[in-house]
Parts: C-alpha cells; structure tokens; sequence
C-alpha cells in the first residue's frame, strides 16, 4: 500500500525516506483550502524534496470564480515547480486548466460527489491519459468502492486518516462574531438541535469550512481495503502534530496497534461510511408513499369533505359522468373504499355531464374518507 | 426595437403551482419526477401529471425543465433509461442534471437538451468548457458567481448561462455540503439536506480536541452563523438583461401557491417594463421590492450577484415567518350567473373581511367577502383550511387567482 502524506514544516527527507512515505502533497496557504505552507515554505520544501525519489504533486482544491482565476494562474505559473510531478485538482475549471497545460492530473473527487463508475469514467475520459490518478469518496462505502475500482484501470487513493471536510463557503462567517487580526481562524461550534458536539470550524482566505466532530480512521481495515483494490492510502497530517503523523505512517507495520494510536490522537475518530452508507434509506420515510397518485384511472383529489352532505373531488383528467359509475377511494392512511355514486354534481349544483383539469365535482358523502383522498375510476365490474 | 430578454425560470413543487407559475408569467418552469431529484420530500410529478403540465406550459408558450440533479450511485441508474424516454416522447423541453454519469447516459440514449444544475458549482469559463464538452448546452452557474463572471463565462465559454435571481439559498458551495450525510444519515447530494446551516450554534476559540479545557460557556458566542439570507435581484435586473443572461431562475420548489404566483407575477411585471421602456426609473420598482415582501422570506441580500457576499448576507435569526401577508387560498372556480366564487381555503377568515386578489396582470385589488357559504350554502361564521367556500362574485378574478390577506402589524 502506498503511502501519500502532506509535506510538513518539521518533516527532515530522512524521516520521508525512512517512513516509506510514496507520494508528498504540497499544500499552500493560497492555492489550497485548508493548506498552510507559505511562499517561501513552498520553496523550502521543493528543496527538501529534490532528494526525494518518490511523487511530488501540488494540490490546488479551491473553487474559483473567474476573477480569481486570472490571479492565480499567474501566481501558479511564477512558481518553479519542476520538481512537482502531478497537479492535484477538485475545481473542473481547474481540471480543464491541467488539461490545457497537459500536466499530469491527479483528480480529487473525495468533496466532488462522483459516486458512480460511469460519472467518474467519463470525467477520467476528459482529461485522456493526464489522469494518472482518482482519490475516491470517503462517502462510498466498501461494495460501491469496489464496484467502481474494478472498473478504472487507474490508481486510487483513499483517505486512511483526516478530518472529515462537511461544509465550504467561500464567505467569511467566523471573522463577523471574532474579529479578523489573523488569517486562519478556528473555532469549535456546538448546537442544541444537533446531536453531535464540537464541530471545528476554520476560516481562512478560502473561505469558511466545517469539519466533522470525529476524524476519519480506517488504518485498521487496511486487508479490506487491499482488497477494493485501493493501493494508496493518504494521511491528512495537516491538523496533526509531527510525531502523531510519524506513528500513523507505521500504520502497514506489524507492530502498529491501532487502538493506541486511537488514544493518542487530538479527537475521537470514527469509519465513516467505509462499512455501510446508508444515508438514501431515509428517503423513503420523507415522502408519503401512500397519498402519492398512481396514474392508472386517476380521476382525482378529495379537495373537500363536508359530512352527512358531499365529498367535492378536484378532477385531475378529463371525464364525463357516464365514466364514473364506480371510484374507488385511497385515503392518505392507505384504507381502500369503493363507492358507486348515485349523483354528480357541477360545482353550481347542477347535474355534472362533462370536465377536465381543475374542475370539481361532488359526490354524495361517504363516511371515513378525508381531504387527500385519491380517487380512481374503478373498473373492475363495471 | 425588440431587446435581448432573459427567459424567467420558476419552480414547480406540484402540477397546480406549474398552472399559478405559468399563469403569473414564467417562461418556463423546473420540476421533479417522483426520483433522481434533490427535493425528495416535494410533491413530485407523476408520468401522467409531468405530461399534463408539459401540455400546459407548452399551450401557453411556457417551458418545462425536468429535474434530474442527485448525484447518482449505481442503482440508481436501473430505471433511468425508461424515464428519460418517456420525458422525451411527452416533449420535456430539457434535463437539469449534476452527475457527468448522468449526462454521458442521457446523451448516449436521447436527445435531450441538457442544462447542468446549481449543484455542479460551475464557476468559471473553464470550468463551462469542460461541461460543455460533455454534452451541456446551458450551466445554472454557482450561486458563489457574479453577474460579471456570468456574462464572461457566456462569452468565453459559448454557452448559455443561468442565475438564480430569487430564493433561499445554501450557505455551501452546491454540492459541497455533506453535513445531513455525517450528523443525520441523509444524503444532502441526493435530497436528505436536514438545512442544518439554519441552527443556532455556540461557538468558541477553546478547541475541542481530547483532553483540551472545556470551554468557559460563558465566553461561548451564540449565533446562526451559517444561515444565509434569502437572495433577491429584482434591483439588479437591468444588469441580468444588460449582460444577456439567458435565464433567471427562482429558488423554491417546496415553497407555496402564493410564493409561486408572487414571484412570477412581479419578476415578469419588472421584465416587461423593461423591455417596452430599456430602463427602471419609475415608481414600480418600489412597487415590485413591496410585493416581494409581502411573501414569507428571510431578510433579503444581493448575495454575490454584484461583489462577493459579505457579513450583511448572513441571517443571525432563528427561522420566523415574517411574510406581510398571509395566504388565504386559491379560486377553483367562478361563476358569475350564480353570483359566487369558489374558494379553496389555506387559512381562516371571516365573513366581512377584506381580502386581496391577486390578478395574473395588473395591480392586486381588494374585495369585501360580504358572505362566506359552504359548498351546501350554509352561511358560516369562520372558515377552515382544507375546505371550499362560496364567496361573492367579483368581476376581474379568474380560476386559479391567489387571495391573500394583509397580516395586522
Ligand atoms: S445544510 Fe444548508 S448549506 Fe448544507 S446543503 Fe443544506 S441548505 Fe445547503
């Protein structure tokens, strides 16, 4: 299993070089959402990292508007970085600026929700042979994971520990309450309405971003996820100190016990969705499957009831009334009842002979039926 | 001299608020089938209904967009080929889509128009290239972009450019927020959004690492920090139409009858002015700015449409209602031989109240409900919502107006 770390200010090459670590991120302050290498700790790094025979990409993650854009391309191109092998990317814009410049491309669909293998293949297809590499969703869990690997025939990357990223805008909502004397803020938030406490929440130049109140572990899955097929696992060290970082880059050693290493770490960490996603089985609930029409012979809706009198139906198709010999009615709670009205009514009170889309009929009341009530033109022995 | 004139995009949550949009004046109309849209506890088209209200908009020159932005995974791709077939042969004037997934699969099997959602984040001309080549004709560009941005990606990028113009909006970058995901178990990306960004939170610098001092609750500083104010462009139009912007669309699918019609009605008032006069210097533009304030809204802002948005677009208020009207219902039917009016009730009133008709053209006028009658004409003394009412007849009012009431302040 491969190895990718961001580069760290108190990182030495021998720590780089004797940890395994394969690939080394460079994440600045200005091109990255949450990185903090500046200018001059970029080109430091660059030094370091000349003796370094493993991969060097420069990740640039914001999302930018246009006016932006311009800036940056000429920072981005003032930059020396001959010694940068890949470009690692989330905007499309940028991805397409990659692909014009025919850089190397390390397309980062982790906060990009690509969760299928068809959308991932063909934003792949768009860059041609750039794409040397797809880092994965954390929100994919370990069937859909493999599911789509076996399908790329690319490398993967997937986040083996980190903060979990919930929230970016670009607009600036902690300075407001805080003050603005310092470029990067933190802040933790808690809320009464929701269960979970302590959401760290940082604003920087980028913009305002909120994590999740339990980081991203899953260095003791590392068998299942060899198995999906994932061959590098990135360590997000960017909110960890030097020595934690150094004992999680032991995570493929035998000796790594990773419940001690749980312990030592700043917050509480949790999978994820690694195992199971199961956050479309609430769908289901939110909608009200039994007031929802079925097509087939729908005349219409119960718009109004009044008892011991009329049941007024808002008819949502064309009808006349030697049609309506028998309806059958579906209450919002699901009951069934089947009716033969013998009179039909205009809303004028009049004998009703013919109507479409929006017109009201009424029927003569039948008990335990309620507004929302589906009507349908039952046919079955008439 | 006939001028460039944006198209107006309003939302359709049912087949009944298609008619009110239609009939206040949108040119054309989003909606959502029962699946494969983000606004999963929506009403939502039947096939039969998505039919009904395509030949609705289309008798009067209305379009209809078919809402197909959740981001998919794979199961969700096993009834899709039946459905975009089917939009396709009731003649569905485009898809909105988010995943490129989705957009290689429509491609491969239709020919449908395809407009890329809000939720993709496009941002820039690049970023527009890129879709385009996929197959996209029309990017509804992220709210995050200006109209400056907008009419430069147009340009650059040769394509059409949409804007939200009106409505709610997510304080995330589109698609970019996965709170609901990790807090709720509901995918935001697919319809699950719980709207966390609208609690109260507490915030505090004390770091809420293992082990670190608790903070001093009473340092805790207490806001709605993530809460977005509500977007309205109606000052800023001339720079929409100034810029050719193609489309401007409204927020709001989930929202009401008198929400849709309002909304409608006052953006194509504005945009009509415009056309016949090439400016907005009179009296109506504080006339429409008054009746968008009528409907329930958060504070409004201009959000980013002309520089990007500041502290002043944040919503520090827990949720209220504070719409200066109320909604009374809507007119099902008419009859003036018979002297009344069919109302369908969505609160109470009284008989003696004045009410207030909103025409599909024209200034809203006020009538005097001098009798309220049940369907059986019995005369009652309050209504109930959920029920129909007989009202007197007024000349001018038509099937499908909205009645509104003016709230006591
Ligand atoms: S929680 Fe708020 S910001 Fe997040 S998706 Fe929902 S509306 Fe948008």
């Amino acid at each position: 299993m491969k190895k990718v770390i961001y580069f760290d200010k108190e990182m030495s090459i021998e720590d780089i070089k004797s940890l395994g670590i394969n690939e080394v991120i460079l994440s600045t302050s200005y091109f990255s959402r949450f990185g903090k290498l500046s200018k001059n700790d970029l080109d430091n790094a660059l030094n370091i990292l000349n003796d370094f025979s493993g991969i060097v990409s420069f990740e640039w993650d914001v999302l930018v508007r246009d006016s932006l854009f311009d800036e940056m391309i000429h920072q981005f191109e003032s930059l020396d970085l001959k010694r940068v092998d890949a470009l690692r990317v989330l905007d499309p814009g940028v991805y397409q600026y990659a692909i014009e410049k025919n850089w190397d491309i390390f397309l980062m669909l982790d906060s990009g929700p690509f969760h299928n293998p068809l959308a991932i293949k063909s934003f792949i297809g768009l860059g041609k042979d750039l794409v040397k590499k797809i880092v994965v969703s954390i929100e994919l869990d370990q069937l859909e994971l493999k599911e789509i690997i076996d399908q790329l025939n690319i490398d993967t990357e997937y986040l083996g520990y980190g903060r979990i990223l919930l929230f970016y805008t670009p607009r600036n909502l902690v300075t407001p309450l805080f003050g603005n004397e310092d470029k990067w803020i933190e802040v933790s938030a808690n809320s009464e309405e929701s269960p979970h406490k302590g959401f760290p929440v940082v604003e920087n130049i980028h913009g305002t971003f909120m994590f999740n109140p339990k980081d991203h572990f899953v260095l003791e899955f590392l068998d299942d996820i060899n198995d999906i097929g994932i061959n590098e696992i990135r360590i997000d060290n960017r909110f960890l100190s030097h020595e934690l970082t150094k004992e999680l880059l032991k995570f493929d050693d035998k000796e790594f016990n990773p419940k001690d290493v749980k312990s030592a770490l700043p917050r509480n960490v949790i999978r994820g969705f690694f195992h199971k996603n199961k956050s479309d089985a609430l769908f289901k609930k939110l909608k009200n499957y039994r007031i929802m029409r079925q097509d087939k012979d729908y005349l219409g809706q119960v718009i109004e009831v009044e008892k011991d009198h009329h049941i007024g139906i808002y008819l949502r198709n064309e009808v006349d009334a030697n049609s309506i010999r028998k309806v059958l009615l579906v209450t919002p709670e699901g009951k069934e009842k089947s009716a033969t009205p013998h009179q039909i009514k205009d809303f004028c009170g009049d004998d009703f002979v013919n109507g479409g889309y929006g017109d009201i009929i009424f029927i003569p009341h039948i008990s335990g039926i309620s507004v929302k009530t589906n009507v349908y033109l039952d046919i079955s022995n008439t | 001299m006939s001028r460039f004139m944006p198209e107006l995009l309003a939302p359709a949550g049912s087949l009944d608020k298609l008619i009110v949009a239609v009939l206040y004046g949108a040119d054309a109309v989003y909606l959502g089938g029962q699946k494969f849209g983000l606004r999963q506890a929506a009403e939502n088209f039947t096939r039969e209904e998505l039919k009904e209200g395509v030949d609705f908009a289309h008798q009067h020159n209305s379009k209809v967009f078919v809402v197909l932005n959740s981001y998919f995974h794979q199961k969700d791709f096993d009834s899709l080929k039946d459905f975009l077939l089917y939009i396709e042969s009731i003649k569905v004037d485009a898809v909105i889509v988010s995943d490129p997934g989705v957009i290689q699969f429509i491609s491969e099997h239709t020919n449908l128009e395809i407009h890329l959602s809000t939720q993709a984040s496009c941002l820039n001309v690049r970023a527009a290239k890129l879709w385009k080549s996929l197959g996209v004709t029309r990017v509804v560009l992220g709210r995050e972009a200006s109209i400056e941005d907008a009419a430069r990606i147009k340009k650059e990028a040769g394509l059409e450019v949409e804007m939200f113009v009106h409505g709610s909006m997510c304080m995330a970058y589109s698609g970019h927020c996965v709170i609901s995901n990790y807090t709720q178990g509901r995918d935001s990306n697919r319809g699950g959004c719980a709207h966390s960004c609208r609690f109260e939170y507490s915030l505090s610098k004390d770091s809420a690492d293992k082990g670190k001092d608790k903070e001093d609750l009473e340092k805790r500083k207490h806001s709605f920090f993530m809460s977005s104010k509500d977007l309205e462009g109606i000052r800023v139009l001339d720079k929409f139409i100034e810029s050719e912007i193609d489309s401007l669309k409204v927020e709001g699918r989930m929202k009401s009858h008198l929400y849709a019609g309002t909304i409608s009605k006052v953006y194509r008032e504005a945009l009509d002015y415009y056309e016949e006069n090439g400016h907005f210097l009179s009296d109506n533009m504080s006339n429409w700015e008054s009746e968008l304030r009528k409907i329930t809204h958060r504070a409004y802002t201009e959000a980013s449409l002309i520089s990007p948005a500041d502290d002043s677009s944040i919503y520090d208020e827990r949720e209220h209602e504070d719409g200066l009207y109320t909604s009374i219902g809507s007119i099902r039917e008419v009859s003036k031989s018979h002297g009344f009016m069919l109302l369908e009730v969505k609160s109470y009133f009284h008989p003696g109240e004045i009410l207030e008709v909103l025409p599909f053209k024209g200034v809203p006028f006020e009538i005097e409900v001098t009798f309220v009658k049940s369907v059986s004409d019995k005369n009652l003394e309050k209504t109930k919502p959920g029920t129909l009412v007989k009202i007197p007849y007024y000349e001018g009012v038509e099937r499908f107006n909205l009645v509104r009431r003016r709230n006591l302040q």
